[in-house]
């Protein structure tokens, strides 16, 4: 059977198809009773269709679910006729569920739907919202989702579910009239009996219920704790990265067009990220709230795996954009030469620094991490590495080693030749910088610039002022030809391996 | 409590009783036509509590039921009256039997 239905239409007849199934949730033969009245609406839409009418509107739902009537009137009629041969189902009505409270509330009932959960006052539970929302911030979203996820009391025996009350004939009568006296003799006797059978039969069921409510209350505050995450992240995104070289600084979006080979790549991870975080918070935040007040409903349950499989889909754009990026950096290549040789017994060597590290006096507040920085369309690197070796024959040799990475060795190489280091050699004096520089389009694929000294045996070297003899003796390690080294900080410090 | 609750009230608990007795007449009978005899006796204001009566029945297999297609909507449930349908509503018609007699000669002796 096909028919036309309006939209408004259709929002009205699946919201009374979800409360009827809400309501006869605990009725035996659920499942073949809204098949069944499923069915009657079909029958009851056919007649309200005919030629000249083929579009199912707003009034004509209303007429068919007048007809059909409300279900809290089934379930009513279920307990009234059967209230002695099913003790069971009563069991499970009494059991507590989180509802709104719109009739005693402020906004949508949401704090009063808690204090009634809890059997606290509202007015407790109104200051932690606002204590939350005054201190954090995020009280508001919150209220929002609890606002959407947690069902409205609209029947007497919602009401009743919501404070824990066992669903009787008489108790639901006695919440309509709101007799609060009579209600005490009559589920009194109710309370007792269920309570004897809980704990005769249900212990079980009920440790597992209260691990449950753990693991609910974990997954909770997990969600909101990837939601202050992401706020942070959201709007502190520039700041998060600070590389800060002579007052300038290098946020996170610059650091990105220095790393990824394309903008989008950059746009396309932050999508990911974000939308993998908000979608995770999403599923956290309403699995965990789920478990912890024991919701049970359609858009929790589709809610939930939809923000999941989203959330995937973001993970899966990170992962795949972080392959991408890694591929750039797979082929490593490394080139030497030879700059300088020089024939005299001592060579001497200064640093030069760039900008800031020249001047002594300022080298005071340096933080040794910072080794980039970008001037122009030019990215610098601060700190070379220094390496001896032994020299084959009586000349010192000043070589230089670049290395960079690339997609083939062939990219590699081409990023080689962009970096610019010069050394200079004037008599027996060796100017280092301890920097060098490559162009901005060519992003950090891990440019390395490296100065290899062979030094002939029994001659020495003079660095910043201080002079070093080399001899057999100083070998470090097995290979026979390596003397030692270290490195050249970004102010010309020079610290040995 | 007003004057409709108390109605309802008297309705619900010889619904069950009337929709047997509905079946035991027509042999078979598909929802639509059983909430058809219900209105015109004006025993059923809300269709939907029917359907739930219906499955109850059912599962205490006082009734047992057969789809069948229907020319002009939807496929129909036509439900009978099982063997042990047939000996609880002759268990019911004695008792109600009782309780008319009984209800007649309390509404007559008090009126009178």
């Amino acid at each position: 059977m096909h028919f036309l239905v309006e939209e408004d239409a259709y929002d009205v007849l699946s919201d009374y198809l979800a409360h009827l199934e809400n309501v006869l949730e605990h009725v035996h033969g659920k499942k073949e009773i809204i098949e069944d009245i499923e069915l009657r609406i079909a029958e009851l839409c056919q007649l309200k269709c005919n030629s000249k009418k083929e579009v199912i509107d707003l009034t004509d739902v209303q007429s068919i679910l007048d007809t059909l009537g409300n279900p809290d009137d089934y379930i009513e009629t279920e307990e009234s006729t059967f209230t002695v041969s099913s003790n069971e189902k009563q069991k499970k009505s009494a059991e507590k569920r989180l509802f709104r409270d719109p009739e005693n509330g402020m906004i949508a009932g949401v704090c009063s739907g808690i204090a009634a959960y809890f059997g606290l006052d509202v007015v407790i539970i109104r200051a932690l919202f606002v204590l939350i929302f005054l201190t954090v911030g995020f009280g508001a979203p919150f209220y929002v989702i609890l606002w959407i996820i947690v069902p409205k009391a609209t029947s007497s025996i919602d009401k009743l579910r919501m404070q824990g009350k066992p669903i009787t004939v008489d108790s639901v009568k006695v919440e309509v009239e709101q007799a609060t006296e009579r209600l005490k003799s009559t589920t009194s006797s109710w309370y007792k009996r269920l309570r004897d059978k809980k704990r005769n039969n249900n212990t079980l069921v009920r440790i597992a219920r209260f691990f449950l409510k753990i693991v609910g209350y974990f997954i909770l505050s997990l969600g909101v704790s990837i939601f202050i995450a992401l706020v942070i992240f959201l709007f502190n995104l520039d700041n998060l990265a600070p590389i800060e070289f002579n007052g300038h600084q290098i946020t996170l979006s610059e650091l990105n067009n220095l790393v990824f080979e394309r903008s989008s790549d950059a746009i396309w991870g932050y999508i990911g990220i974000v939308m993998a975080l908000i979608s995770f918070m999403f599923f956290l935040l309403i699995s965990g709230s789920a478990l912890v007040f024991t919701l049970k409903s359609k858009l929790i349950k589709y809610s939930s795996w939809t923000s999941l499989g989203i959330g995937l889909i973001g993970l899966i754009i990170c992962i795949a954009i972080g392959l991408r990026t890694a591929n750039a950096y797979q082929e490593e290549v490394k080139i030497n030469r030879v700059y300088h040789t020089y024939a005299g017994d001592t060579l001497s060597i200064s640093t030069i620094s760039k900008g800031i590290f020249t001047s002594k006096n300022e080298q005071v507040d340096i933080d040794e991490d910072l080794t980039l920085n970008v001037e122009g369309d030019r990215i610098i690197i601060h700190g070379i590495e220094l390496n001896y070796q032994q020299s084959s024959d009586s000349l010192f040799r000043i070589i230089h080693q670049l290395s960079a990475r690339g997609y083939s060795s062939k990219e590699a190489v081409r990023r080689i030749k962009n970096i610019r280091y010069r050394t200079t050699l004037n008599g027996n004096q060796l100017v280092l910088p301890t920097f060098f520089t490559f162009p901005k389009f060519d992003h950090l694929r891990d440019q390395k610039a490296q100065v290899i000294l062979e030094i002939p045996i029994g001659k020495c070297i003079e660095l910043n002022g201080k002079k070093i003899v080399f001899d057999t003796i100083m070998r470090k390690s097995e290979d026979l030809d390596y003397l030692g080294g270290g490195s050249l900080d970004p102010t010309g410090n020079y610290s040995e391996w | 409590m007003n004057l409709e609750n108390t109605q309802a009230q008297m309705r619900k608990g010889i619904l069950e009783y009337c929709i047997l007795s509905i079946l035991m007449k027509k042999k078979e009978a598909y929802p639509s036509e059983i909430l058809e005899t219900l209105k015109d006796a004006k025993l059923i204001v809300v269709e939907g509590t029917l359907y739930p009566l219906l499955t109850r029945l059912k599962n205490m297999e006082l009734l047992s039921y057969r789809w069948e297609e229907s020319t002009s909507g939807p496929p129909r449930k036509y439900f009978t009256l099982t063997t042990m349908g047939k000996a609880f509503l002759t268990e019911l018609d004695s008792t109600w039997g009782e309780l008319r007699s009984a209800v007649d000669q309390i509404t007559q002796s008090t009126s009178l």
